[in-house]
């Protein structure tokens, strides 16, 4: 009977281990998000330097447009969802072990020089990134834009989209982004993700 | 049983100040390690990227030049042929407009090594900033009080192989370089 007992708790872990997990809030689904183990946040240092690239899924894009939207109920999820699935976004968050200086400010003489390094953040970083397939093919980025919203914590965090029309993008197994870094002396910065870890989220059972 | 009592606790204090003296020992010692800075250069994947980059980009800046090089020898050639049909006036002309040809060729020259040498230092303060940041990361996570740098023209002459970590510095770089910085 103990054998039983036994085979039958063995069963039920077994059968639980091979459930995906499940979150219950945006709290806990931002949370998963940032666990480095889940294969969604990717990073590099240098120079004082912390480069952090976070893939951000269709699923986070869709309930951050969702609230932008003030709509709520679950049924719009998934029309939302659908308009960030041919793309892949990223953020790049970028900040300094030293709090007096942050990428707007590094190397800047003059303010002549900071409004141009703040340009160079938001439009010419566009010519500093490409996305490599596991083809070997290159896409720069559709769209860069910075988001000047952590001036205290010394953070600057640039958004950035890809696409293509053959879907390359969304079906490759291997997403390397390269930041070609000609601004805050970090060199030449890979962020390697794999499609199996970014394309699997838990469950999402919102109320 | 009080003389065993009294070696009992003898034996104790010569044991604690055994140890203590050991755990002093162990702290004065520092811990040092070498590595061979040229061969860890030579064998970094980001090293090796950054140089591929800056061939390509030089052999571009090379392309155009070579381009404007051949335009100045084609166009001195064309004169030189038909130099013997042209006036005096024409001739000055000509060879005004070859000089001009000229001297904006080796400012383009110039202006190329220029670009060519800033890319390049670009380039290495970054592979020289990744490397310094890892072996920084690496001393503090393996204890280690110093890393000594090594390069064919230093000052050490020799070192053992068991403080050399040469080849796990090379290995932490390049799978680091790959999969990032792990927390």
């Amino acid at each position: 009977m103990l054998k039983g007992l036994k085979s039958s708790v063995l069963l039920l872990l077994i059968i639980l281990s091979g459930c995906s997990s499940s979150v219950t809030t945006e709290k806990e689904f931002l949370k998963w998000l940032g666990d480095a183990n889940n294969g969604f946040v990717k990073k590099n240092s240098a120079n004082g330097f912390l480069l952090a690239m976070k893939y951000l899924p269709a699923e986070y894009l869709a309930l951050n447009e969702m609230g932008k939207d003030e709509k709520t109920e679950g049924t719009y999820f998934e029309e939302y969802v659908a308009k960030f699935k041919n793309s892949r976004t990223f953020l790049l968050t970028i900040s300094n072990e030293n709090a007096n200086v942050d990428a707007s400010n590094y190397n800047v003489a003059n303010l002549r020089e900071y409004n141009q390094r703040i340009k160079d953040l938001s439009f010419a970083i566009k010519k500093s990134l490409v996305l490599k397939t596991s083809s070997g093919k290159k896409y720069e980025p559709v769209l860069t834009t910075m988001e000047n919203l952590y001036e205290i914590a010394n953070k600057k965090a640039i958004y950035m989209v890809f696409t293509d029309d053959q879907k390359e993008i969304v079906n490759s197994d291997r997403l390397d982004i390269v930041f070609h870094d000609e601004f805050l002396d970090t060199g030449i910065n890979h962020f390697v993700f794999q499609k199996e870890k970014i394309d699997n989220l838990p469950n999402l059972n919102f109320n | 049983m009080k003389i065993i009592n009294t070696a009992h606790f003898l034996i104790t204090i010569v044991v604690l100040l055994l140890l203590g003296y050991l755990i002093f020992q162990q702290k004065q010692t520092k811990r040092i390690a070498v590595v061979n800075a040229q061969v860890v250069l030579e064998k970094y994947d980001g090293f090796k990227e950054a140089q591929d980059l800056y061939e390509t980009e030089t052999k571009e800046m090379n392309e155009i030049f070579e381009k404007q090089k051949k335009l100045y020898e084609s166009k001195s050639n064309e004169l030189k042929i038909i130099s013997e049909r042209l006036s005096n006036n024409e001739r000055k002309v000509k060879e005004g407009e070859l000089e001009i040809l000229k001297a904006k060729i080796v400012q383009l020259g110039k202006s190329i090594e220029e670009k060519a040498k800033t890319k390049e230092e670009d380039l290495l303060q970054g592979v020289y900033n990744k490397v310094n940041d890892f072996v920084e990361r690496y001393a503090k996570a393996n204890d280690l009080d110093l890393i000594e740098g090594t390069t064919a023209s230093g000052n050490i002459m020799y070192a053992s192989d068991a403080i050399n970590i040469t080849n796990d510095i090379i290995n932490g770089l390049n799978k680091e370089y790959v999969e990032g910085v792990k927390e």
